[in-house]
C-alpha cells in the first residue's frame, strides 16, 4: 500500500473503538490512517463475552452506562445485524440473592429506557430450560449476543471503502512533537524490523489499556488501570438466552450464548500493564467460573470447556484521584490540548465494546471540532457491511451446499473463505485467519485445519516451509495456552492428540540439540 | 466366550501381542473399540530418537543406559530391547508390509513439514512425504495389515465393542485374579480368560481419562501414577516436554497391573498407557509398544497353565 504524505488523522489502535473511529473519520471526509501493532481485534476487543449488553447490568449502579449501553444496543441491532444474535437475556434471582433487589433492578432498568418485564420462575424455565432450576425470580431484558471479531472487521473494511489507510503489524514506537503539537508517528513494522514516519493533523490514542502507554509516548499521563477478566468457552452452546444473576455486578455471574458455544465470566483484578501481553487464566479463576457458572445453568458441571481466556479492561481513573477508587467504566475522551497542552493529540478510553460506536463519534466529532470539519455523524444509521459478501457471487445461504472444501469443520470454515479472507482481510498467517473466519474456534482448537490451512497459506502467499512452521508454532501455542487452564476430559485428550500430530507426525516442534 | 487371553485395546501393542500369543497357538481375543493412534503414526516408528537430555540419537542403543528407572526400556534392559525391536520388525515384514530400518541405527525422515525426524523404522511407500494434503495413509495401512495377520493366525478381533467393567475378582493363595469382563455388546456374555492385557492406550484412547479431580483408569480402578493437583498435569508452553505424557498405570517389574496396592496376578498393562516416558520427547512411542507387548508375551506363554 502507498501511504498519503499527509492524513489528517492517524489512529493508533486496530481494536473496535480504533476501527470505528477510522469509518467515522473517512464517513466525514477526513483522509485517515489506522495503525495497530498486531492484528485487528487482538486486544480486548476479541476477548469479553461477545454480549450484546442490554445496560441492565448497569441500571442500579451507573444509569448513565446503562442509557449509553440500550442506546447503542438499539443502534447495533440496525446497522450490524450480520454481527448481532437478538435472543433477551435473563435477570434471576437464587435462593441466596435477595429478591428485594429484583425490584430496585427493574425501576433502575425503566428509568435507564430499558425494557424489563418480570416473569414467573415457572415461565423462565420453559424460555429458557439450561436456567438453574431454584430459581425464585427472573427478569427479561433485551441482552443478546455480538461477534466482535466481525464487528471489527465490518469496521475497518467500510473504513477502506470511504478512503481510510490500514497498517497492522506496525507499533507507534514515539511521537514527532514540534512546537507543543503532535504532527506525526515513527512506526516500527513488527514483522520486519523496517521503520517510518507518518505525518498527521491530528493522532488518535485508541489503543485500549496499552493507550496508557502511547501516552507516555506523547509525555502525558493518563491514570488507567488494567483490570484482567477471565473467561471460560463451553463447548456447545448450553443455553439460549444471555443469563445473569440479579444482584449487584460481582465474578463469574453472565452466560452468553453466541453461535455454537457458551462464555461464562468474568473475573475481575488488577494486573501490572507488564501483565496485558501475556494473560494466563489461574487454577482459582477457573475455580470461581465454573462454580459461579454452575449456579446460573448446572448443565455447566458436566458440559466440556473448550479454552479460557483473559482480556484487559482499560478503566480509567479521574484526573484528581490516584488512587483510582472513582474507577468509571464510562467513556473517557481527553483533549490533550487542553489538558496538558498538547495539540493535535486526542485519547479516547474507558467504555466498552458495546459504546465503542458513541466512543468513535466523540472522538470523531473532537477532531471535526479542531479540523473546522462542519459534518455531522452518520454512523449510526449507515448499516454496516457484511465481510462475508464481500465480491462475494456464493454469499452464505442456509441450505446452499458448501461448494468448495471444508477447511475447518468445527466452524465450517471452506477453502472459499480462507481465500476471501487473505485476499479481501488483509490474513497472513493462521491466527489472523482465526480472527476473520473463527477457523481452529471449535472444538478440535485448530487440530486438523491448521495444517490444511497453512498449506493453503504456504500456496496464496508463496511463503516456506520454516515460515508456515514458525506460523504454526504460534498459533498452537496460543490455543495450547488456553486449553492448559482447563486440561482435564476431552481438552486434555484434544490436547494429546495435537501435541502427537503436529510434534510427532508433522515435525512441527523446537529444534532438537546438535549431537554433542 | 473363554479365551486363553484377552487384549483390551487394538493398536499397535494390543495387536502385536496379539500377534505373538496367536502365532504360538493361543486363543486370543483382542477387543477394539476402532481407530487407535497407530492410525496416526504415518507408518513411521521411532524406537528412542532422542536421549534424555534432548539430544537426538543416530544410535537408539547410544542412550538406552542412560534412560531413567522409570522408563520401561530400563526394566527390559538395552539388550533386551533391541532383541525386542528386531522381532518386532520381523512381525511387521510377515505381515505383509514394506519395511525399512533397523533398530541399530536410526535413519532420517523428512516431515510433511519439511523437517527431519530421527526414526527407526518406514513402513510402506513414503512417496514425496513433503507435500502431503492426505496424511494418515500409511497408519491406516499398517493397522489393517497387523489386524488381517492377526485374525490369519486365528485370532479374534472384536471390533467396534468396549469393554466395560470386570465381572469381578477372585483371591487364590494371596494372588488377586480377574475374572473376567463384560463389553458394551456382549453384556449378557462376560468374557473369561486366563490372562488379559490392557493396551488400552492414554487419553484420547480412552484408556486413561482425567477429570476436574484426578487422573484415572476407567474400567479396572487400577492404580496411576499421576501428580495429585491437575495444575502438574500440563504445562501452558506447547512445546515444552508436558508432564501428562509420562504419567500410567502402575506396575510391578513383570507388568502386573496394580489395584489397591496389589499386584493383579493375571492382568498386564503394555503400550502407551504405561507411564515413565514422554514419547513425544524421545520419540519411542512405537518402540515402547512394541517392546513391552512381546516382553508380555513371552512373559504369559513362558507361564504353562495348562
Amino acid at each position: 500500500m502507498r501511504l498519503k504524505d499527509h492524513y489528517d488523522v492517524i489512529i493508533i489502535g486496530g481494536g473496535v473503538t480504533g476501527a470505528g473511529t477510522a469509518r467515522d473519520c473517512s464517513m466525514r471526509g477526513l483522509s485517515v490512517l489506522l495503525v495497530e501493532r498486531y492484528d485487528f481485534a487482538t486486544g480486548a476487543t476479541g476477548r469479553n463475552h461477545g454480549l450484546l449488553h442490554s445496560g441492565a447490568r448497569y441500571a442500579v449502579t451507573d444509569q448513565e452506562s446503562a442509557r449509553e449501553c440500550i442506546r447503542e444496543n438499539m443502534t447495533l441491532r440496525r446497522i450490524a445485524p450480520h454481527c448481532v444474535e437478538q435472543h433477551d437475556g435473563l435477570f434471576i434471582t437464587l435462593p441466596e440473592d435477595d429478591l428485594d433487589y429484583q425490584r430496585t433492578f427493574v425501576e433502575s432498568c425503566r428509568s435507564a429506557g430499558i425494557r424489563a418485564d418480570v416473569i414467573e420462575p415457572r415461565e423462565a424455565l420453559l424460555r429458557e430450560p439450561s436456567v438453574n432450576p431454584d430459581l425464585i425470580g427472573a427478569v427479561v431484558v433485551p441482552d443478546g449476543s455480538i461477534d466482535p471479531f466481525l464487528l471489527t472487521m465490518s469496521n475497518v473494511m467500510d473504513a477502506e471503502k470511504y478512503g481510510a489507510d490500514t497498517l497492522t503489524y506496525h507499533e507507534a514506537t514515539s511521537l514527532v512533537i514540534r512546537n507543543g503539537r503532535v504532527e506525526g508517528v515513527c512506526l516500527r513494522n513488527n514483522r520486519t524490523g523496517e521503520k517510518l514516519q507518518v505525518r498527521g493533523s491530528i493522532t488518535i490514542n485508541a489503543a485500549g489499556i496499552w493507550g496508557m502507554r502511547v501516552a507516555e509516548l506523547a509525555g502525558v499521563m493518563v491514570n488507567m488501570f488494567p483490570a484482567k477478566g477471565s473467561l471460560l468457552v463451553f463447548g456447545h452452546r448450553v443455553n439460549n438466552m444471555v443469563i445473569n444473576r440479579c444482584r449487584k455486578p460481582a465474578n463469574a455471574d453472565i452466560l452468553v450464548p453466541g453461535d455454537l458455544i457458551t462464555v461464562i465470566g468474568t473475573t475481575s483484578d488488577r494486573v501490572p500493564i507488564e501483565e496485558a501481553d501475556d494473560l494466563r487464566v489461574t487454577p482459582d479463576e477457573v475455580d470461581v467460573l465454573l462454580r459461579e457458572g454452575c449456579r446460573l445453568a448446572p448443565a455447566l458441571a458436566t458440559t466440556r470447556i473448550l479454552r479460557a481466556y483473559a482480556g484487559v479492561r482499560p478503566l480509567v481513573a479521574s484526573d484528581d484521584d490516584a488512587s483510582g477508587r472513582s474507577i468509571s467504566r464510562g467513556i473517557v475522551c481527553l483533549d490533550h490540548e487542553q489538558r496538558d497542552g498538547l495539540a493535535g493529540f486526542i485519547t479516547i478510553t474507558g467504555g466498552k465494546l458495546m459504546t465503542y460506536r458513541l466512543m468513535a463519534e466523540i472522538a470523531t466529532d473532537k477532531v471535526c471540532e479542531k479540523l473546522h470539519v462542519p459534518r455531522q455523524c452518520e454512523t449510526a444509521s449507515i448499516p454496516l457491511p457484511n465481510p462475508k459478501n464481500a465480491g462475494n457471487n456464493m454469499a452464505e445461504q442456509p441450505g446452499r451446499p458448501h461448494a468448495t472444501p471444508l477447511i475447518c469443520e468445527c466452524e465450517g470454515v471452506t477453502a472459499e473463505d480462507v481465500e476471501r479472507a487473505v485476499t479481501r482481510g488483509h490474513a497472513t498467517s493462521l491466527s489472523q485467519l482465526r480472527r476473520r473466519t473463527r477457523l481452529g474456534m471449535g472444538t478440535c482448537q485448530g487440530q486438523l485445519c491448521a495444517y490444511r490451512a497453512s498449506r493453503m497459506l504456504e500456496e496464496m502467499l508463496q511463503r516456506t516451509k520454516a515460515e508456515s512452521r514458525a506460523d504454526i508454532m504460534r498459533f498452537i501455542r496460543e490455543r495450547w495456552k488456553g486449553m492448559a487452564a482447563v486440561a482435564w476430559g476431552p481438552t486434555l485428550s484434544e490436547a494429546q492428540l495435537i501435541a502427537y500430530i503436529y510434534q510427532a507426525i508433522l515435525g512441527v516442534r523446537e529444534l532438537p540439540k546438535s549431537n554433542q | 466366550m473363554k479365551f486363553d487371553t484377552i487384549i483390551i485395546g487394538g493398536g499397535l501393542s494390543g495387536l502385536t501381542c496379539g500377534i505373538r500369543l496367536a502365532s504360538a497357538g493361543r486363543h486370543v481375543a483382542i477387543v477394539s473399540r476402532g481407530q487407535s493412534s497407530l492410525f496416526f503414526s504415518e507408518g513411521s516408528f521411532g524406537l528412542l530418537g532422542f536421549g534424555p537430555d534432548g539430544r537426538e540419537l543416530a544410535v537408539p542403543s547410544q542412550a538406552m543406559a542412560e534412560l531413567p528407572p522409570e522408563h520401561p526400556y530400563t526394566r527390559m534392559g538395552t539388550e533386551r530391547v533391541l532383541r525386542y525391536a528386531a522381532e518386532a520388525q520381523q512381525m511387521l515384514q510377515a505381515a505383509g508390509l514394506e519395511v525399512q530400518g533397523s533398530g541399530e541405527a536410526n535413519h532420517q525422515r523428512t516431515t510433511p513439514m519439511g523437517t527431519q525426524m530421527p526414526v527407526w523404522l518406514t513402513i510402506g511407500t513414503q512417496t514425496d512425504s513433503a507435500d502431503k494434503a492426505v496424511l494418515f495413509a500409511n497408519g491406516r495401512s499398517v493397522q489393517q495389515a497387523l489386524q488381517r495377520r492377526f485374525e490369519s493366525l486365528g485370532g479374534t478381533f472384536l471390533l467396534g465393542d468396549e469393554v466395560v467393567a470386570p465381572i469381578g475378582w477372585d483371591t487364590a493363595d494371596g494372588q488377586t485374579l480377574l475374572r473376567g469382563v463384560t463389553t458394551k455388546n456382549l453384556s449378557q456374555e462376560p468374557l473369561e480368560a486366563h490372562t488379559f492385557v490392557l493396551a488400552a492406550g492414554t487419553f484420547y484412547s480412552g484408556g486413561l481419562m482425567a477429570d476436574y479431580y484426578r487422573i484415572y483408569e476407567p474400567v479396572f480402578g487400577l492404580e496411576v501414577d499421576a501428580p495429585a493437583s491437575r495444575c502438574e498435569w500440563i504445562s501452558d508452553e506447547a512445546f515444552d516436554p508436558q508432564p501428562f505424557m509420562s504419567i500410567g498405570v502402575a506396575t510391578d517389574d513383570q507388568w502386573h497391573a496394580m489395584r489397591q496396592g496389589a499386584a493383579v496376578a493375571n492382568l498386564y498393562a503394555i503400550g502407551s498407557i504405561l507411564g515413565g516416558h514422554d514419547p513425544i520427547q524421545m520419540a519411542d512411542k512405537e518402540g515402547v509398544d512394541m517392546a513391552t507387548a512381546l516382553c508380555v508375551a513371552d512373559t504369559i506363554l513362558s507361564d504353562d497353565y495348562e
